[in-house]
């Protein structure tokens, strides 16, 4: 009985190239958690994310057999995730107009300093989620080729050569997208109060 | 320092902070930093914005349970024409990845082995004969013998007539192409020239095995009772049709 958790990705593709439907099964549950998470933050609705995730699987699956076996399976599925990510948001002539939000303004407390105040406090917490809802709308304020650039680093962690291998364009202009959607982040956090020094 | 390289040396911030600047290039960078006030505030807000997704990056995720996204994929993942539900001795992936190659069908109506088809016809009368006898007599044996027979005469289908197993079949080989639709009806088909009391065929289930296709599927008798056929591609010279 093959062993698949032990089986890299290249393995479980050519195993399901070969018509192994567990294999195939297995890269699905390996990869659906990350690629997920990926989608979601990109197009920042569960629903698109999901459908977008689904048909990612089936273009894997369809070109099972054009996979390049000395290539990162990796790399080449955050391609078919990126390029489905643009399709959706030009099919769906999504533009996020972002109007400043109140509630998230910085009140003053010293939030999420390194140290100094207790990890699990509520406090934290909470400040932890004032955070993420500032870096959602910051990023919902950048272009698509800038917010995957930022995504792909960020959450992603992928290399400058990665990065532009799937998005398809030099190292330069991913050095460039990154340096850019970063200095809009950082103005926008700044807006809300949330000093560099303080995150 | 002009406007140009200015920003050229704010853009060195990103690959820097990246691990992304060779030790030449780094080394440079972190001399215009130590010397320059405005371009260390920039690099250390870009830390702070790193800090920041770092929290974003910790953040958990529902996602539907596996199984639900699976038996969505699943579905998707079988195209139209082909047929469902999968037989018990085939695999669903294999199926769809064969079915991409022209079908059996398409090539037996190319006209490639119009002597194979033939020769098929002919052994199907010969065979149904057989099996009809069987299945009168309702001796199970003798439908077990029937099928060995067919099996002797036809030595390279076995290996995929061993692959259905349940109830004994009488098998027939039969040069008509049927319809690939498992479950469907089909009245009056073609095969029901050579049983002249069949009015209708069902197809039940379909394999698939390198390049070759075979199709299991009953024929309805007018007293009620189901002849089992199976088709299967016959091998001429090492090449599978």
């Amino acid at each position: 009985m093959k062993d698949y958790h032990s089986m890299k990705d290249a393995e479980l593709i050519g195993a399901a190239a070969e018509g192994d439907e567990t294999a195939f099964q297995h890269l699905v549950k390996r990869h659906r958690s990350w690629a997920f998470g990926f989608v979601l933050k990109t197009v920042r609705d569960p629903e698109a994310a999901g459908d977008i995730l689904q048909e990612a699987f089936v273009r894997v699956f369809k070109n099972l057999a054009k996979f390049r076996m000395e290539s990162s399976f990796n790399t080449w599925f955050h391609r078919i995730l990126y390029n489905l990510c643009i399709d959706y948001w030009r099919r769906s002539g999504r533009r996020i107009h972002m109007e400043y939000d109140d509630s998230l303004a910085f009140d003053g407390k010293g939030v999420g300093t390194a140290g100094g105040y207790d990890a699990t406090s509520p406090e934290r917490n909470n400040r932890r989620k004032e955070v993420v809802g500032i870096l959602e709308q910051a990023l919902d304020s950048l272009s698509l080729e800038h917010r995957t650039a930022i995504l792909l680093r960020e959450v992603e962690g992928l290399s400058y050569e990665e990065i532009a291998d799937i998005i398809d364009c030099p190292k330069g202009t991913v050095m460039s997208r990154l340096h850019h959607a970063r200095k809009k982040i950082v103005s926008f956090m700044k807006r809300y109060g949330y000093v560099s020094s303080e995150i | 320092m002009d406007a140009t390289t200015k920003t050229t040396i704010e853009e060195s911030i990103s690959p820097w902070l990246d691990g992304e600047l060779s030790s030449g290039d780094r080394a440079a960078f972190e001399a215009a930093l130590s010397n320059d006030p405005a371009l260390s505030a920039m690099a250390e807000e870009f830390k702070a914005s790193t800090r920041a997704f770092a929290v974003y990056r910790s953040q958990k995720i529902e996602e539907p349970p596996f199984e639900e996204f699976w038996n969505e994929l699943s579905a998707k993942l079988v195209t139209p024409a082909v047929p469902q539900p999968v037989s018990d001795t085939g695999s669903l992936l294999k199926l769809i990845l064969d079915a991409r190659k022209p079908s059996l069908w398409e090539r037996l109506a190319s006209g490639v082995f119009p002597a194979l088809v033939g020769a098929a016809a002919a052994l199907a009368v010969v065979f149904f004969a057989t099996g009809r006898a069987s299945r009168h007599e309702a001796d199970s044996s003798v439908r077990k013998d029937a099928m060995q027979e067919t099996r002797a005469m036809t030595p390279p289908l076995n290996s995929l007539l061993v692959k259905h197993p349940g109830e004994p079949k009488t098998t027939v080989n039969v040069a008509t192409k049927p319809e690939i639709a498992p479950g469907k009806i089909i009245p009056n088909p073609d095969v029901a020239n050579i049983v002249a009391e069949a009015d209708s065929c069902i197809i039940e289930s379909m394999n698939a095995e390198d390049d070759a296709i075979t199709t299991v599927f009953k024929i309805a008798d007018t007293d009620g009772s189901m002849i089992t056929v199976i088709w299967v591609p016959i091998e001429d010279e090492g090449t599978s049709i």
